[in-house]
């Protein structure tokens, strides 16, 4: 079965160096980096090829750690990096994020693959995800 | 609203992204078990147990039962997956994530950090 990557774009007003920079500065990951019911407790970036980098953040229970080493940096055209999290666990997934410049400023795909490598588990469909989807739905038609 | 539902979303990536409810729920894939057997698994008090599966009920991920003097957890249809378990997380974690930088470049602009 070939699952297809996660991909994600959003259209954003500003030019392709401010998200690209906005994507390796540690001050700015804090910001925007944690989900909303979690708070960001520190955040470690060393942004050039081989590079890595550390976001913690804490929710409820303790410390969630996202960690990651940069794979290739073109600024501002595209970084692509590898990306390990709790849930993960020991796998390294790959994010890539592309910046196209266009005339209303910058088109953002974010593209994580590797996620069709977790341990095997029972094949029957479902999961969460049918919540995910219908609450997705529910953000995108209200935002 | 939109806050609302972001706000869900999260609380689900958060019950799913710790190793110890992941192991309830795997626990609880074989049916439903009584909540001292449940944390009779696992190498850590019964507090501290409860509190990983409160956080996993306030998800909507598993729910409990009383009958008599016992409690019965059991996981929702919905919590138990296959494949796409990982996949669907990080589509809706990459989605909030693209919001919150959105509104932080929004912020950032609006201070006149963008010429």
């Amino acid at each position: 079965m070939t699952i297809e990557p996660v991909r994600v774009e959003r259209l954003l007003p500003v030019r392709p160096e401010t998200v690209f920079d906005a994507w390796t500065n540690p001050e700015s990951l804090r910001q925007w980096m944690s989900p909303g019911s979690a708070v960001v407790g520190s955040v470690e970036c060393d942004p050039r090829v081989g590079g890595s980098f550390r976001i913690v953040m804490l929710d409820g229970h303790g410390a969630l750690e996202h960690a990651g080493r940069y794979l290739e940096l073109e600024r501002p055209r595209r970084l692509v990096f590898t990306w390990r999290s709790p849930v993960t666990g020991s796998v390294d997934t790959r994010v890539t994020v592309e910046f196209a410049g266009i005339d209303a400023g910058t088109l953002m795909v974010i593209t994580h693959e590797g996620l069709d490598e977790q341990p095997t588990r029972d094949a029957h469909r479902g999961g969460w995800a049918s919540i995910a989807d219908k609450l997705a739905e529910a953000v995108t038609t209200t935002g | 609203m939109v806050e609302q539902v972001a706000g869900a979303l999260d609380i689900t990536y958060g019950a799913l992204a710790d190793p110890t409810r992941r192991a309830i729920l795997e626990v609880l894939r074989a049916g439903e078990a009584r909540v001292t057997d449940v944390a009779g698994r696992f190498p850590m008090s019964l507090n501290a147990v409860s509190k990983h599966i409160r956080t996993l009920e306030r998800a909507g991920l598993v729910r409990r039962e009383v009958r008599g003097r016992d409690h019965y957890l059991a996981a929702e249809p919905d919590a138990l997956g296959g494949a796409r378990d990982w996949i669907d997380h990080y589509r809706s974690f990459w989605e909030d994530r693209a919001d919150a930088l959105a509104a932080h470049l929004r912020d950032t602009r609006d201070q006149g950090s963008d010429p």
